[in-house]
């Protein structure tokens, strides 16, 4: 009767608790129209009453996150957080407001520049070669029937390449943002704060996981190598962290450097399993190819290995289903997991289903090992990580396997392996779904 | 020069033809057709481009209520005809009616109104029949009239039925109630009147058109024999998550505790249902289809399997591949193409549509390109009623060993690019080994473009 008379007491207080927001983010810093736009809100509740999903209101230059009501009990102070998609907002000045039913609870202003053209990379010096995308000079193919200018300074060099590109080499500067303008008749085209003169910011890259990246011998004899192939694209060099290209015509053994125009190098091998990440400049991903595999050199005449997907942030979710996973003697079955926020060893729910009806629940603690670093940009080479061997299940055959963070700003992917004893061929279960419901 | 004097009078039919700029658009769409408040959508327009370079490099541009697409283009080049297309991403937008023009070279070619209903709250499915249960999503429910308690949800202006929160989330499960077939308002009705109305977000009785549902596509539903003794099938598993039972096209849940003799009865998916797509035979692969704002609560395994070889292998994962996987260009990076593995290239058109694309095949050894062009066809078919939902994508596949200049390559770089930019394609190679069979794939890891 009191456990009754204290839980109607409960249900009878406001829901409105105070759950102060102590991060309210908006990615990218400075958004170009046309990519897509996160806001990730973190914060604590004293109550315990987490904000249990958003929703998104547009009303002329406001955007307003509208928390759902907070349902639900829990008395031991808890952290909270959300990561709500925008999209592809058009270009303009706008208001974030985070709010619920009773009250504000912040408000940010977003700035969407607008994207006249692109261009890439978006950093370097005096004599870096960019690439600018979706301007075509008509009639002509170099200066003086069109001009590209870097904070005001005319770029040398420039011209048109197949497919209508621009391609120009940026002229002295001092360091800083620089507005890059293309001039074509009476009509100039200005993309603002487009190039950065000097050491480049965490912000100027975007970045993939690549899962597998591992040269190790495995069970059985096994002889295990990821086979990832990187190739450039674009008409200018590309410059990436790590660097990996190295010139196959040098006559001595040369240093690793950026990947020239339509070059190929591969991804170099960690030897622990967990994969890393592989930056580039922002604007340069749809410029780069990926194949991704994994290979069991010792039988690599019988099989060309099986193929890893290349990760970005839009694949991952703070809840991952991976249906199906067959669980044998004869196999083994290891579920790795990622996740893409490197400083935090988040605590994630692993949630076994297997087809005779038994479930199994456990937390799993992600392994995170940030770098530090003197200068910026520091970039971690590696996401948090945690594997585990699924054994086999007395009666089933297979299972159904749920990850799930606590935190649902949580940016995790994950997937299982099922190995052959005998072949060591390997059959993977990656997440096929869309990015699930928070 | 004969050929040249035979073009020149459909060259200028041509010009006639398009010399009025609202000719210059054969489509101009949204989708989805009616996008509501806050959704992201998209513009598809496509024609023809009398002379000079066609439409490109597309900018939006805002102003109040008019929305300008601006393409880049030029008039006064050489009089050659070319198609031309894109897909604009636009949104989202508040509730409104908006003027959506399409502008190139200056000159507006096409407009139209657009109306942004508005959408306090969302209605999962958006369609169904009297008595199915639907989910509400973002419901503020207001502390003084509390669901069960004096709030009422109403449609076409009767309340619904055994309104619960389905979870900590806040949506709300409830039961639709009887109407008569048709498009109604959505109500949270108050002892003080109707105080938050979702105009037009349910309709009574079936699906009218694709637009009612989400799609992906299964690139690979084959079941057959194959070379060197190989006996294929596809094992393609689908779970539902959801709160509700969903009708998905096709309908392939079956009952596993069902006793009933005869033929098995293919049913909508429960609750967290399970169970193993059925629609196999086709090389093309096959749509999924499931009503709007349902799909990310269901989830996939899907593998190639030989079944003559199941002991050594569990098969190939096949991706599920979703609109935003699609692009109008494609590149698939170091294909093997040694004569002890069968490399088979599979180009699939989301939008069930003829065309022609280009495929450039690079043999990355001895840098030389090879281009054919293919033209994907879609088994499209025509329903007495509605919803018609096209069952199969445009596809083609090729095989490479058919192709005698690459006899000897080793690697290749593979472009699949169709003419126009609102193509939607998806494409990737199979490279089997003849002796194990054992399946590797190359699928598009890049960015779209």
């Amino acid at each position: 009767m009191k456990k009754l008379l204290l839980l109607f007491i409960l249900l009878a207080l406001p829901l409105s608790a105070d759950c102060p927001i102590t991060d309210f983010v908006i990615e990218p810093e400075q958004p170009l129209y046309g990519e897509d736009i996160d806001v990730l809100l973190r914060g604590s509740c004293e109550s315990g009453l987490r904000p249990p999903g958003a929703r998104i209101r547009v009303d002329g230059s406001t955007i307003a996150i509208e928390l759902r009501p907070q349902l639900g009990l829990t008395l031991a102070p808890s952290f909270w957080g959300e990561r709500v998609f925008l999209g592809r907002i058009l270009p303009g000045t706008y208001e974030v407001v985070v709010r619920d039913v009773n009250r504000e609870w912040g408000r940010r202003t977003l700035v969407v520049r607008d994207r006249p053209f692109s261009i890439a990379p978006n950093f370097g010096n005096e004599g870096t070669e960019a690439v600018l995308r979706g301007v075509h000079p008509t009639g002509c193919s170099a200066p003086p029937c069109f001009t590209v200018r870097f904070g005001g300074v005319p770029a040398t060099d420039a011209h048109t390449v197949e497919g209508g590109d621009i391609v120009v080499t940026a002229p002295a500067h001092t360091a800083g943002l620089v507005d890059v303008t293309v001039t074509t008749g009476s009509e100039t085209l200005t993309l603002t704060e487009a190039f950065r003169y000097g050491s480049p910011a965490e912000s100027d890259y975007e970045r993939v996981l690549l899962p597998m990246t591992v040269l190790a011998p495995g069970a059985h004899g096994s002889d295990w190598a990821s086979d990832i192939v990187v190739q450039n694209n674009a008409p200018v060099t590309v410059d990436t962290e790590p660097r990996f290209y190295v010139d196959p015509d040098s006559p001595v053994q040369p240093l690793p450097t950026a990947i020239p125009p339509g070059r190929k190098a591969y991804f170099p091998y960690r030897f622990t399993d967990g994969g890393a990440f592989f930056y580039f400049p922002r604007g340069a991903g749809p410029y780069l190819g990926y194949a991704s595999h994994i290979l069991d050199r010792s039988r690599n005449t019988t099989d060309l290995g099986s193929e890893i997907p290349v990760v970005r942030a839009r694949d991952t979710a703070s809840k991952i289903f991976l249906p199906n996973i067959p669980v044998s003697d004869l196999f083994r079955a290891r579920l790795r997991i990622y996740d893409f926020d490197v400083t935090v060893s988040r605590l994630v729910l692993v949630t076994l289903r297997t087809d005779d009806g038994k479930a199994f629940a456990f937390g799993l603690r992600l392994n995170a090992s940030p770098i530090v670093c003197p200068t910026t940009p520091c970039l971690q080479p590696a996401p948090p990580f945690r594997a585990l061997d699924l054994a086999p299940s007395a009666g089933a055959e297979t299972v159904d396997i749920t990850v799930e963070s606590f935190e649902k700003d949580a940016r995790l992917w994950a997937f299982a392996s099922v190995t052959n004893n005998e072949t060591q061929h390997v059959t993977m279960h990656t997440p096929l779904h869309d990015r699930p419901q928070q | 020069m004969t050929a040249t004097k035979r073009l020149l009078p459909l060259l200028f039919v041509l010009l006639c033809a398009v010399s009025s700029f609202g000719e210059y658009v054969e489509r101009f769409e949204f989708d989805p057709a009616s996008p509501v408040e806050g959704e992201t959508f998209e513009v598809l327009v496509n024609g023809w481009w009398p002379s000079g370079g066609p439409p490109f490099a597309p900018q939006v541009v805002v102003d109040g209520h008019r929305i300008e697409i601006r393409f880049q283009a030029a008039k006064n080049g050489p009089p050659v005809i070319s198609y031309w297309g894109a897909r604009v991403s636009v949104g989202p937008l508040d509730a409104g009616t908006y003027v959506i023009a399409v502008r190139a070279a200056g000159d507006v070619l096409q407009e139209k109104t657009l109306v942004i209903e508005p959408r306090p709250f969302t209605v999962i499915p958006g369609f169904g029949p009297s008595g199915s249960e639907v989910l509400l999503r973002g419901v503020q429910v207001p502390a003084e009239c509390r669901l069960g308690e004096c709030l009422q949800v109403k449609f076409g202006g009767v309340p619904g039925e055994a309104a619960r929160f389905f979870d900590r989330s806040g949506d709300i499960l409830i039961r639709t109630p009887d109407h008569a077939d048709g498009l109604v308002d959505v109500s949270l009705s108050t002892p003080i009147g109707d105080s938050v109305v979702a105009p037009k977000a349910f309709r009574f009785g079936r699906a009218l058109g694709a637009g009612d549902y989400e799609r992906v596509l299964f690139p690979v539903t084959f079941e057959g024999p194959g070379a060197h003794g190989s006996d294929w099938t596809t094992n393609i598993i689908v779970r539902n998550d959801s709160p509700l039972t969903v009708e998905t096209a096709p309908l392939f849940w079956l009952n596993p505790d069902s006793t009933t003799s005869g033929p098995p009865i293919l049913g909508p998916f429960p609750p967290a249902g399970r169970a193993r797509f059925r629609e196999l035979g086709s090389q093309a692969g096959r749509f999924l289809y499931i009503p709007r704002g349902l799909e990310s609560f269901f989830s996939y395994s899907s593998h190639i399997l030989d079944q003559s070889r199941a002991g050594t292998n569990l098969g190939t994962e096949i991706p599920v591949v979703h609109v935003g996987d699609t692009s109008n260009r494609i590149r698939l990076v170091n294909v093997p193409l040694d004569p002890a593995f069968r490399a088979r290239l599979r180009i699939y058109e989301w939008d069930s549509q003829p065309r022609f694309v280009t495929v450039t095949v690079i043999n990355v050894l001895e840098d030389e390109q090879h281009i054919i062009r293919l033209r994907l066809d879609a088994a499209v078919i025509t329903c007495p009623t509605t919803p018609c939902l096209q069952p199969e994508p445009g596809y083609a596949a090729l095989d490479f060993s058919t192709i005698p200049a690459l006899a000897g390559a080793a690697l290749g770089d593979v472009i699949i690019e169709s003419e126009t930019g609102d193509a939607r394609l998806w494409a990737f190679v199979s490279v089997t080994n003849n002796e194990t069979q054992h399946v590797t794939l190359y699928t598009p890891q890049h960015k779209n473009p």
